[in-house]
């Protein structure tokens, strides 16, 4: 028989090393990003954000540690309570939430304000997983997704009410890749898309025909519309994506440089260091500075989703394709959205965006691919 | 592991590699594609502004269309943003040019946030000085520009002051939740707070490119144009609103030489067949253009004066109607079958029943009315009549037609701030009885009643004592059912809202409800009330010779704080009913004061020529500015405090 391996290895093995270096090199061009686009906001502490962020990352550095300790079958076994604890908490999120720009997302937890529906995105991964990987055969009618789309459904839902339409979206797009991967033929889904596209359409027509009521506001109409039709608010929703598609436009290959992005300094750019941040690395850091972003996140989807295929169970399997859709939604939506090819919805850049709830789920996403990861051969031993 | 597993993990990577794929396609296309130049030029000259083209708040006109409210031009200071170093030169230029502080032009500009696409104002309405010094140090000052914007303007001053309301500069929740910007002002209180939505109207915009110094230099297409606020005509008739003010004004001026606390009052005057108010006029008032810019100390000071300037008495007000409430307690015995029109009911100056407590209830007419029925009980407002026809229904009997005329409850109006006041019940008297019980009477400290005295209250409460409170509002609806046979309208005080492309919106009567009584009844309470104002009534003096047929009832109302309250309730002409109007005094010592001005303000709404001006006792104060002086001949008695009839302790006259 093989010889012990070293106690040292063995923890070496579990750590997929690639999936870290791409996430540091995230971070890496994060804190660069945040530092440059929140240089001019608050002349007396300049670097107030860039401090702020590296403290966000002890913390989602924690949650990853514990998401990568605690055992993923653990996890999975307490399904049905963690369903229940994140209905609970999106209920409660409706009735004591705290309202801020217009939305009620926040519950104030001492000092700090807890946003119940980024928990959500990983409790939907993780419910969804145990759900779905006790099947035996894989899913070939749609009818039999039934069940798995109304799981999601109802979580769903509570997100829409507060109303945060971003984390709907994700959660559905989380639910399209896992739906995916436990077997349903990708034309079937692809059809369903479709018809989603074209009902949300035919709902939006209606209400500003009859008035047919939206769980948007109206700001959000707004965003919506201005994708559909460039030249329709160039003062107000226009005025974000025109800014945006001037600072990366005027990036060049190299860019302006850190720290030298007129867009970027001079306030052009509005919410740059959150939902804009890709903005101020096209027009900073240049072509060569955004294609290195995405290929980093081309090279993480690619580690989490080679994790999913050597996974030792499927409902491992299933947590891995579910973090790679979460984290592939956000990029696509959000760089989509920069750039002119995606509606303005205020998704973050996964770990680059300034904030820390997202960097926190960020994290313990990755963390569950690890834990996923390192366990996948005890069977082996 | 499910079948097709590593296959289909395999194509979802394809899936998100293609993605990303897309991505760094359009990305390319915009840093090194043929638009790229475009944009770095763009970029280059990136001094686009979003200039606000300021949309004109609704006016607000009378109902025969003089603007009470309306709009003029003014210039306001506003910075550009052209880069902190630039803030912080202009700010301090500033500082020393018009005295502002740096620090604050600083915070303002902060504030607005990553809005700084937008001017940031610093200061609305500069005076042409100031404007000269701004154009003339135009160069040492980056990003200063004067905007001309439309600023409210209440060309009345203090007239329906209190109707109009008045604006103050917006809050910070307001801005992002509702589409406001900083610096917009917005109704606080008032219609200018009640039709907030109707009267702002939405701003419009242009896109501009700036030079470097912070001048528009060229408009980017399109211009978003402004849509107007939405003009209101009120009710309000301006000649009856300003007559009353002008003769309240004058009646309370003269008042205090004998009543010191008499420094308050409220007149409403209201269509009797529509609901729709003619005049609202709280004493005293304040001038609403002192709020549409920052108020000096002294300003401050006054308008949070004891007195309450700011305060609407017509509705939010609530004070024990006294012998104007006789009206209800005839109603509620007559319903009961308690009495007849005609019984008649001997006062000798105290209720008998009464005689052995140790106290009495008096009747304020201490020699007694000998033989009274209905009418004269009304006529000279005799309390040991109500005393007996209160003992004989019951407080809740009372209650029960109190609420029927609209009394205790909120009317409607449109306005905020309205009270709902209290008709005394035996539910309410034991809350307020048990709230004593336990710790001491929180609500009425200074009234030490036992509960045996029950029987006492319901004498007081039949003659408007006691625990009943309400507003001018609510006795003036009160006052046009009795005399328009029982229909309860909602005051209404807008009669049509009207957008800048001309549609309309108008409003109807809004009826309420019905007290249905037989016709024998309202006959008895009419000329009960027609009798007042005639020799004889407790108005009789003060109405002699008047021309116009008018019903009303005195009241003075008993207040442990001070002097009597003094009540008018009325309506006019006494055939064909039209305009009901209620006087109250804010211890004015008796109705008969009430009746002075009501009268007064009637004969210079019905114009009647000579008449009712007021006989003001030499040394009088002069009226206020801006009211026009009544002629002087005059064939009426001598008018309020002066009357003989004045309050009487222990009784409403």
């Amino acid at each position: 028989m093989t010889a012990m391996v070293p106690r040292r290895r063995a923890w070496l093995r579990g750590l997929d090393l690639g999936l870290l270096v791409a996430v540091a090199g995230l971070i890496a061009f994060s804190l660069a990003a945040i530092a440059s686009a929140s240089y001019s906001m608050n002349p007396g502490d300049r670097f107030y954000f860039v401090r702020r962020q590296a403290l966000w990352l002890a913390v989602a550095l924690a949650a990853g540690v514990a998401a990568r300790l605690v055992d993923y079958r653990l996890l999975v076994a307490w399904a049905a309570p963690l369903y229940l604890l994140n209905l609970g908490l999106l209920g409660a999120v409706l009735v004591v939430g705290r309202e801020a720009q217009g939305a009620q997302r926040w519950i104030a937890l001492g000092p700090f304000d807890f946003q119940p529906s980024e928990l959500a995105k990983l409790i939907v991964i993780i419910t969804l997983a145990a759900h779905l990987g006790r099947r035996e055969v894989p899913l070939c009618r749609l009818r039999d997704a039934l069940p798995y789309v109304l799981h999601v459904s109802v979580p769903l839902l509570f997100v829409l009410v507060q109303p945060d339409l971003g984390t709907s979206l994700v959660l559905g797009a989380v639910l399209l890749g896992m739906l995916y991967a436990a077997g349903v033929p990708g034309a079937r889904l692809a059809a369903v898309m479709g018809v989603g596209l074209s009902v949300a359409a035919l709902s939006i027509w209606a209400h500003l025909n009859w008035g047919f009521p939206l769980p948007l506001r109206e700001y959000q109409l707004n965003r919506l519309l201005v994708f559909l039709q460039p030249g329709r608010d160039p003062l107000g929703a226009g005025y974000h994506l025109l800014q945006s598609k001037i600072a990366i436009g005027s990036g060049d290959f190299w860019g302006k440089g850190l720290f030298y992005g007129t867009q970027n300094q001079l306030n052009f750019l509005p919410n740059r260091h959150t939902d804009f941040i890709f903005s101020v690395i096209g027009e900073e850091l240049g072509f060569a500075g955004g294609i290195a972003v995405l290929g980093l996140y081309c090279y993480l989807v690619y580690r989490i989703l080679r994790a999913a295929r050597l996974a030792g169970d499927s409902q491992g399997g299933f947590l891995c394709v579910g973090v790679a859709s979460m984290l592939s939604f956000h990029v696509l939506v959000n760089v989509g959205m920069t750039v002119g090819i995606m509606p303005i919805t205020g998704i973050p850049l996964p770990f680059v965006s300034y904030g820390g709830s997202s960097l926190v789920t960020s994290m313990a996403g990755v963390g569950l691919v690890l834990n996923v990861y390192g366990r996948r051969s005890r069977l082996r031993f | 592991m499910l079948e097709g597993w590593e296959k289909r993990i395999g194509r979802l990577l394809l899936v998100a590699l293609g993605a990303f794929t897309v991505l760094a396609v359009s990305l390319a296309w915009l840093q090194l594609g043929p638009a790229a130049a475009t944009y770095r030029r763009l970029a280059d000259r990136n001094r686009i502004r979003i200039l606000d083209i300021p949309a004109p708040r609704g006016e607000i006109f009378d109902r025969h269309g003089v603007p009470l409210a309306s709009n003029r031009p003014a210039f306001g200071l506003s910075l550009m943003f052209l880069g902190w170093e630039e803030v912080r030169q202009s700010a301090s230029r500033l500082g020393d040019l018009l005295g502002l502080d740096p620090a604050e032009v600083e915070r303002k500009v902060r504030e607005q946030g990553y809005r700084l696409y937008q001017p940031v104002r610093i200061l609305d309405d500069l005076t042409p000085e100031q404007q000269s010094v701004v154009e003339e140090h135009s160069h040492e000052l980056p990003g200063v520009v004067i905007e001309v914007r439309p600023r409210r303007f209440y060309p009345l001053g203090t007239t329906a002051a209190h109707l109009l309301g008045y604006l103050r500069e917006v809050g910070p929740d307001e801005v992002t939740q509702k589409g406001y910007k900083l610096g917009d002002l917005v109704g606080r209180s008032g219609l200018e707070a009640f039709l907030e939505e109707s009267l702002r109207g939405r701003d419009g915009g242009r896109q501009v490119e700036v030079n470097h110094r912070g001048f528009p230099v060229r408009d980017i297409p399109p211009v978003t144009e402004p849509v107007p606020g939405q003009d209101v005509v009120l009710t309000i008739d301006l000649k009856l609103q300003q007559a009353a003010e002008a003769v309240l004004a004058e009646a309370i001026s003269r008042l205090q030489e004998k009543y010191p606390g008499a420094r308050a009052g409220a007149v409403v005057g209201m269509d009797v067949h529509t609901g729709e108010v003619l005049a609202l006029v709280s004493y005293p008032a304040f001038d609403p253009n002192l709020f549409t810019r920052p108020l000096t100390r002294d300003e401050w000071s006054l308008l949070t004066s004891p007195d309450r300037p700011l305060w609407n008495r017509a509705i939010g007000g609530v004070y024990a109607p006294g012998s104007t409430f006789k009206m209800v307690t005839a109603v509620a015995a007559l319903m009961e079958g308690k009495v007849t029109p005609e019984e008649k009911v001997v006062c000798r100056g105290y209720h008998p029943a009464t005689a052995g407590w140790s106290k009495p209830k008096r009747c304020w007419a201490r020699g007694g009315h000998g033989p009274v029925d209905l009418r004269q009980a009304i006529a000279r407002s005799c309390d040991v009549y109500f005393y007996e026809m209160a003992r004989r229904v019951g407080v809740d009997a009372l209650a029960k037609w109190a609420t029927a005329f609209g009394l205790g409850q909120k009317t409607g109006i449109d306005l905020a701030g309205e009270a709902s006041g209290v008709v005394a019940s035996t539910a309410y008297k034991e809350w307020a009885y048990h709230a004593r019980s336990s710790g001491g009477n929180r609500l009425f400290p200074w009234i030490d009643t036992p509960r045996w005295q029950y029987p006492a209250e319901d004498m007081d409460a039949g003659i408007g004592q006691g625990f009943h409170s309400f507003t001018p509002l609510q006795m003036t609806v009160y006052t046009t059912m009795l005399a328009n046979g029982g229909i309860r309208y909602r005051p209404q005080l807008v009669r049509e809202v009207r957008d800048a492309t001309g549609q309309k919106q108008e409003f109807t009567p809004d009826r309420q409800e019905r007290v249905d009584l037989p016709a024998k009844v309202w006959q008895a309470l009419r000329e009960g009330m027609r009798a007042v104002t005639l020799p004889g009534g407790t108005a009789g003096g003060v109405f002699a010779g008047f021309p116009l047929a008018v019903a009303g009832k005195t009241g003075t109302a008993e207040n442990p704080h001070g002097d009597d309250h003094a009540w008018f309730v009325c309506y006019a002409p006494y055939e064909q009913p039209r305009l009901a109007l209620t006087v109250l005094i804010e211890q004015g010592g008796g109705g008969t004061a009430a009746a002075a001005v009501a009268r007064d303000i009637l004969a210079r709404y019905f114009d009647l020529q000579g008449v009712g001006a007021p006989t003001a006792p030499a040394g009088t104060p002069t009226a206020p500015a801006g009211s026009p002086t009544a002629p002087a001949v005059t064939p009426a008695a001598p008018a309020g405090g002066s009357a003989p009839a004045g309050g009487v302790p222990g009784g409403g006259e």
